[in-house]
């Protein structure tokens, strides 16, 4: 068992609060998510279970065991870091045995799972080079070998693919997952990309200012976002202002307060405890707007711009009451020309309702 | 093409100013004709077999100062220099200035400051330091210990702390971690910085006026008592001697270390 377990962990620097009552608990053998934009805590969370960070209160808890205050040698985790950090004057196969030979894993069996963590990363090759003589990608390839090879409680992984292009960005995506599962190594990932979060993660905690704000599974952080914030950082939302006016079980009746009255329906899920005559924002993602009727929800809507992206168009609209709109356009579908009025409509299961 | 031949000439004039006082003492020291003469009148070497032990003896005092500044430079000026260049305390910009403030006071002025001062520690703790080899070390860490500062700082300055991080995150103490990744990867500052101390030990001759007294008697200082009472051929046998021995010297550092790695010349 290795879980990671924050209980109502805070930090604060001098007297900015960077960390504001953090609990959460990172499953055995779970890849878990840190998402938010820079400066939101998320690395500083990461840093106290490496133990680079002190908390200022509350505990962390890893493998049944309390390391708030154990020092970074004494804890058993891996990290890899978004530079890399390689030991410059080690080969590739030296930088790997690092971690064992401070461990004092004799001769034989070192070799042994280096050898091994080579063929994980795919390195065999590469064992005497020295990192200066590696790309971008293989270097942190390097990087995650030699954090596994100890067999950590957790893996860390504070951006690790920051600096790399976009197509190696997502070979490597697929090759820390890989390695992950078949290790089931407990993981924390640390990335403000909110792609690499979803495509990656089996849970995605999206922090705001200190705190986590929503901690699910990819689809539900993105089809039921908790908040306004939520909703805009992971994807795009269309946002209209509400009043709800009836209720039955989790199917609501709302109207829109500015403009000209249109209802709506929404089937929210049970959790979302709004009241009738509760104002709120209603909240659609882009693929589920269609230019034209057909659907229960509907409204027009002014074209503003329509934007080429090869397998889909992007058709930014005005609403009725001033809101922005952006309807995904698939191949096939009607392309409206601009300033058009259009129709747009979406089902009632594809919306949610957020807080103001 | 035009360019590039002027850059070829300055270049050679350059060096034939550099090195031609080098190679006329060279060529001097196996002059059989009297002293001064140039150019020589026929090949001899006598001169070297009338270097007088007195030299054999102050080339060890000064070999044996030199490598001791230079190994106790390190062994301050190191720890120094990551505290200056990795420590949060008030006044750290202060103190890093004072470190270094030593390379831009006259040798001459140090020396009589430290002169003065042996006699203080005499008369305060009966402390014998003047005219002996470790006064004379101690004399010397005054400009041994900036220079190995100054090039530890610059190395670090360019180190990365993810590194360390990462060594501590992978098991190692924080001793542990210095052994096997700080001093490695900041070794080439390190020796640099040694070097630096070794050589600038060997060549002063100020300080070792006052601080060496009759027992401590450094090779420069020999040499220039002699040449001051007693000019002859020996002293250029020994002045040869001494450029034989330091073109090996760096002919065997370059193949070592490699001379630009050492001082920054490539990254």
């Amino acid at each position: 068992m290795s879980e990671v377990i924050f209980e109502n962990v805070e930090k604060s620097y001098a007297d900015q609060l960077v960390v504001r009552g953090v609990n959460m608990t990172i499953r055995q053998g779970e890849f878990l998510t840190l998402l938010g934009p820079s400066g939101c805590g998320k690395t500083t969370c990461l840093r106290m279970i490496a133990g680079f960070v002190t908390p200022s209160q509350g505990r962390i808890i890893m493998a049944g065991r309390d390391i708030t205050n154990l020092p970074p040698y004494r804890r058993n985790t891996g990290m890899v870091f978004q530079s890399y950090a390689l030991f410059p004057h080690k080969t590739v196969a030296e930088n790997i045995a690092f971690g064992l030979e401070v461990r004092r894993i004799p001769r034989a069996e070192r070799a042994a799972k280096v050898a091994e963590a080579l063929r994980l990363v795919r390195l065999e090759s590469f064992a005497d080079r020295y990192p200066t003589q590696l790309s971008g990608g293989q270097r942190q390839r390097v990087a995650l070998a030699r954090a596994v090879v100890i067999k950590p409680d957790v893996l860390l992984l504070d951006e690790p693919l920051a600096a790399l292009d976009l197509k190696l960005r997502e070979e490597l995506q697929i090759e820390i997952r890989r390695v992950q599962s078949s290790l089931d190594i407990t993981t924390l990932f640390v990335t403000h990309d909110q792609s690499e979060a979803l495509s990656m993660s089996d849970r995605v905690a999206v922090m705001q200012d200190g705190r986590i704000v929503q901690i699910d599974s990819p689809d539900i952080v993105y089809e039921r976002p908790r908040t306004r914030y939520v909703a805009n950082f992971v994807g795009r939302t269309n946002l209209i202002k509400i009043a709800v006016r009836a209720r039955q079980n989790d199917t609501y009746r709302v109207e829109t307060c500015s403009g000209p009255v249109k209802a709506f329906d929404v089937i929210a899920n049970a959790d979302s405890a709004m009241n009738i005559g509760d104002r709120c924002l209603l909240g659609t993602r882009p693929e589920h707007f269609h230019v034209g009727g057909g659907h229960t929800n509907s409204c027009e809507a002014t074209v503003r711009a329509v934007t080429y992206f090869g397998s889909i168009r992007h058709v930014e609209a005005e609403g009725p009451a001033g809101e922005h709109f952006t309807i995904v356009a698939r191949a096939g579908d009607p392309i409206p020309a601009r300033g058009e009025t259009i129709v747009v409509s979406w089902r009632p299961e594809a919306c949610f309702l957020l807080p103001e | 093409m035009i360019l590039s031949f002027t850059l070829r000439v300055t270049l050679a004039a350059v060096f034939i100013f550099l090195l031609a006082p080098v190679i006329v003492v060279i060529i001097t020291s196996f002059n059989g004709g009297p002293i001064f003469t140039f150019p020589p009148t026929h090949f001899t070497t006598r001169w070297f077999a009338l270097i007088k032990p007195s030299f054999i003896d102050a080339t060890y005092v000064s070999l044996i100062v030199a490598s001791g500044t230079a190994v106790l430079s390190v062994v301050f000026g190191v720890p120094a220099a990551l505290g200056l260049s990795r420590g949060q305390f008030f006044g750290r910009d202060a103190l890093g200035a004072i470190f270094l403030s030593p390379l831009m006071i006259p040798a001459l002025v140090t020396g009589v400051a430290l002169y003065q001062a042996t006699f203080v520690l005499w008369d305060m703790a009966h402390l014998q330091i003047g005219g002996t080899i470790p006064g004379l070390i101690i004399a010397h860490l005054t400009f041994g210990i900036p220079f190995v500062v100054r090039t530890v700082l610059a190395g670090d300055a360019r180190f990365e702390h993810a590194i360390e991080e990462a060594a501590l995150n992978l098991g190692a103490t924080p001793l542990q971690s210095f052994w096997r990744v700080t001093a490695p990867i900041l070794r080439p500052s390190i020796i640099s910085g040694a070097i630096f101390a070794f050589v600038m030990s060997l060549d002063d001759v100020p300080i070792a006026l006052f601080m060496g007294g009759g027992h401590a008697t450094t090779l420069p200082v020999r040499i220039f008592t002699t040449v001051e009472f007693d000019f002859g051929g020996d002293v250029m046998a020994v002045a040869s001697a001494i450029v034989g021995v330091s073109v090996v010297a760096m002919m065997l550092l370059d193949r070592l270390i490699g001379l630009g790695e050492l001082f920054g010349a490539k990254q």
